[in-house]
């Protein structure tokens, strides 16, 4: 695995817009396919809302954020130290039913899942909350 | 993100909202206030085009539900409604096309039109690619 870029920084609610644009460039910048960037973007949006929004309760809180290649899968990992929250233990929500019976909450999670190949969470030795999204067949 | 408003001089009270840009946690409350300012002078029925709109997040699909409660007179809901929101969409849709009638969407873009179509929202806000196609369904 190769990494590509990194950044550290403090994060509020007001930087996720910049954030996204500038890593969606670096993505590109690398080499990355434009619809993988893309998509890794808006699944990569919905992580840092979450961050943000429910891990920092709005206030400043501290980000990082790596992008690495390994062969032609594009990888993101965002690391945050905010309270503990694993995303991926969120149930799917069950497509197959009609929309009135689907159960609440979690679409920013399911566009994370969908727009993704894989993701994984787990919390480092430290104590943060370490974030992976993959996208497939993202490098030629 | 940019809104441009057009009001249709016809027999029922048609508005085109443009929106321009990235329809997001930071924009989409102007979204909102814009089109709560149509219904109060009269508009009920809405073209929202998409054509020039380059990203839509969850809060993104969040106020185009809450435009959806807004142009029908209703409570709009809060951020966290999450699947909430295409319940109390589709409780209410037009029984005979499953679209709802007041909201329409047009030439959304691909990156857009895919977010629309995982979440639901294709299912129950009818696209149209053509401007007087989607006028003329009202």
């Amino acid at each position: 695995m190769e990494q590509l870029h990194h950044l550290d920084q403090t994060i509020t609610p007001d930087d996720v817009d910049t954030l996204r644009h500038q890593l969606e460039a670096a993505i590109v910048a690398v080499g990355g396919d434009p619809e993988a960037a893309a998509d890794m973007i808006l699944a990569l949006n919905e992580a840092l809302v979450n961050s943000v929004r429910h891990g920092y309760q709005g206030q400043p809180g501290w980000l990082r954020l790596e992008i690495w290649r390994d062969g032609r899968s594009l990888i993101v990992k965002q690391y945050d130290a905010a309270p503990p929250f694993d995303p991926t233990a969120v149930p799917p929500p069950d497509t197959t039913l009609p929309l009135a019976l689907r159960p609440l909450g979690g679409m920013g999670i399911h566009m994370m899942r969908h727009f993704t190949d894989d993701l994984h969470y787990a919390q480092t030795t430290n104590g943060y909350n370490e974030l992976t999204l993959v996208k497939h067949n993202a490098f030629t | 993100m940019k809104i441009i408003v057009e009001q249709l001089e016809s027999e029922k009270p048609i508005a085109i909202v443009q929106i321009q840009g990235e329809l997001d946690g930071k924009t989409y409350q102007t979204l909102i206030q814009q089109v709560q300012q149509l219904h109060d002078f009269g508009t009920r029925y809405l073209v929202l085009d998409l054509s020039e709109m380059t990203f839509m997040s969850s809060a993104g699909l969040v106020g185009l539900h809450t435009v959806v409660m807004v142009m029908r007179g209703q409570q709009p809901p809060d951020m966290d409604s999450g699947w909430n929101v295409m319940r109390e969409i589709s409780h209410q849709v037009n029984n005979v096309s499953g679209f709802d009638p007041n909201c329409k969407l047009l030439q959304p873009q691909p990156r857009v039109q895919k977010t629309l179509d995982i979440t639901g929202f294709s299912q129950i806000l009818e696209i149209f690619t053509d401007r007087e196609t989607a006028v003329n369904s009202f």
